[in-house]
């Protein structure tokens, strides 16, 4: 299959297994006793977290490949991973304090996942601030790589670290999985996951192909300035 | 090797002497160092301060704000003078250059902690000589870490558009989970507890030391090409 | 503010921020492309 025709399926796809899943955690799932409806966020705030993760392993492959190679494509794929792990990480920050206002009546807890999603939040947006603030060409994506690296190569410390706070300053136990009991919550769990890769891999795809028409726009305008 | 070290060493000769004769950039880490200790001080009503809960924290926001300063001023100089050019073109092994500074840092923002603590311990009553080895160590390791991340960071600060300004952006985010170990750390060493107590987070610290020295060695070159 | 409202108000907030992300990226392919149609003009005329 021609890679556009992937592509274009995709597009296609991602919305609606988006919408499909959120009918799903609406209608399907039965209520859950002690925080009712809201809830069936967990379905999504889940998913949204994993993929930015996913964001990361990715910025870190493409800065490597960048730091080795030199050829602007790997640039661009770490650029685009970055803004779209970013776009999940802020989804999860909104959708988590929703959960926890309705539930338990703060905006904020210091949980875990929110703890651990702020500050890969802030990775991100280091990263995006030098992307847009840092530097010229050829230095910037040099220097987007190295940061790329570190941040990437830094996630499983925050992990920890924020875990380990945890355990040992525990608040009450917010964003608490426990165990799914019924299948039609893991079902949906795991279909929603699936959606929201795809979304994932959907907007990837769609801001890689911004970046590498930027980078031709950008090699025509050299092109230009060197004839003139 | 010895030529490689040579390089280090002449690299950290070369910055420590450069401050000594000027000593500004350590005279403003320590004031600012102290001054954030005397801040948080009054801010907090000093009657009594939990020794577990709040003084560490204080402690590592004071290292980590002069600290911010050290890394700054050891790269604005080389950039302002053209001397980074005259180092790459010394026969030196980049990563060399990146061993260097960082060892500089290191000693620099050492010697603020060293000045701090003291005046720490006096200021906000935290009994500090009892355990003051292991809060030796705990305090080395997490510098480590600090002066490793912060010197790779500072590289690529020093030539962005935004110079200084970037790098407490780039930085603190990265440095969150080693502050944050090492705070607890310095709280269970300052409780009187045993070393062993805080192991998750001393190991925790070390491993990040050992990546990011790592990346570091590895990527330094790749922040100083022109 | 019943519980309905908030799951509303969290689902509500996940499209609109993927909707946000869709609009700002399809303005910047729409520029892009004007951009690289105008300067291929250019560079074909010289």
């Amino acid at each position: 299959m021609r890679a556009s025709t992937i592509s274009r399926g995709l597009d296609l796809l991602a919305l609606p297994l988006i919408a499909i899943g959120m009918a799903l955690a609406f209608l399907y799932v039965p209520g859950e006793r002690t925080m009712g409806d809201v809830q069936r966020i967990f379905y999504f705030h889940v998913p949204f977290a994993m993929s930015s993760f996913v964001g990361f392993a990715i910025v870190l492959v493409a800065s490597l490949g960048y730091l080795k190679t030199r050829r602007d494509a790997w640039d661009v794929v770490a650029e685009a991973a970055a803004e779209v792990g970013f776009l999940c990480c802020t989804i999860v920050l909104l959708t988590g304090p929703v959960w926890a206002r309705s539930a338990w009546g703060v905006w904020w807890t210091w949980d875990a996942r929110l703890t651990t999603t702020l500050i890969l939040w802030m990775v991100y947006a280091a990263y995006l601030v030098l992307r847009a603030y840092g530097a010229e060409d050829a230095k910037l994506k040099r220097y987007a790589a190295v940061l790329g690296i570190v941040g990437a190569l830094n996630v499983p410390i925050v992990y920890f670290s924020v875990k380990w706070f945890r355990t040992q300053h525990p608040s009450s136990t917010f964003f608490t999985r426990e165990g799914l009991p019924v299948p039609a919550m893991a079902f949906t769990l795991r279909f929603c996951l699936i959606a929201v890769l795809i979304l994932f891999v959907t907007l990837l795809l769609k801001r890689i192909q911004v970046g590498r028409l930027e980078a031709e726009r950008d090699q025509l305008r050299y092109e230009l300035d060197a004839r003139e | 090797m010895n030529a490689y070290l040579r390089g280090v060493f002449g690299v950290l000769r070369k910055d420590l002497r450069l401050e000594w004769r000027s000593r500004e950039a350590m005279t403003a880490m320590a004031f600012f160092s102290l001054l954030v200790v005397v801040l948080f001080g009054f801010s907090f009503q000093t009657e009594k301060i939990d020794v577990r809960t709040t003084a560490p924290g204080l402690l590592w926001v004071a290292f980590s704000f002069s600290g911010v300063l050290g890394l700054n001023r050891s790269f604005s100089l080389e950039r302002e003078n053209g001397a980074l050019r005259a180092l790459m073109l010394a026969p030196l092994d980049r990563s060399a250059i990146f061993v260097g500074k960082m060892l500089s840092n290191l000693v620099m923002i050492g010697l603020v902690e060293a000045l701090t603590v003291p005046l720490f311990s006096v200021l906000l009553r935290v009994p500090v000589l009892s355990c003051l080895p292991q809060l030796t160590l705990v305090t080395c390791l997490g510098t480590l870490g600090f002066a490793a991340v912060g010197t790779l960071l500072a590289g690529i600060s020093s030539g962005s558009r935004m110079r200084e300004v970037l790098l407490p952006l780039i930085l603190y985010p990265i440095w969150i989970p080693i502050l944050v170990a090492s705070v607890e750390a310095t709280g269970t060493v300052l409780s009187g507890k045993p070393l062993s107590e805080a192991g998750d987070w001393l190991t925790l610290i070390g491993v990040f030391d050992l990546v990011f020295l790592g990346v570091g060695f590895l990527f330094f070159e790749a922040v100083l090409e022109e | 503010m019943s519980r309905f409202f908030y799951l509303t108000l969290g689902y509500g907030l996940i499209w609109v921020s993927i909707g946000v992300y869709l609009v700002l990226m399809q303005r910047r392919i729409d520029r892009v492309r004007g951009e690289l149609a105008e300067l291929r003009a250019r560079l074909g005329r010289n």
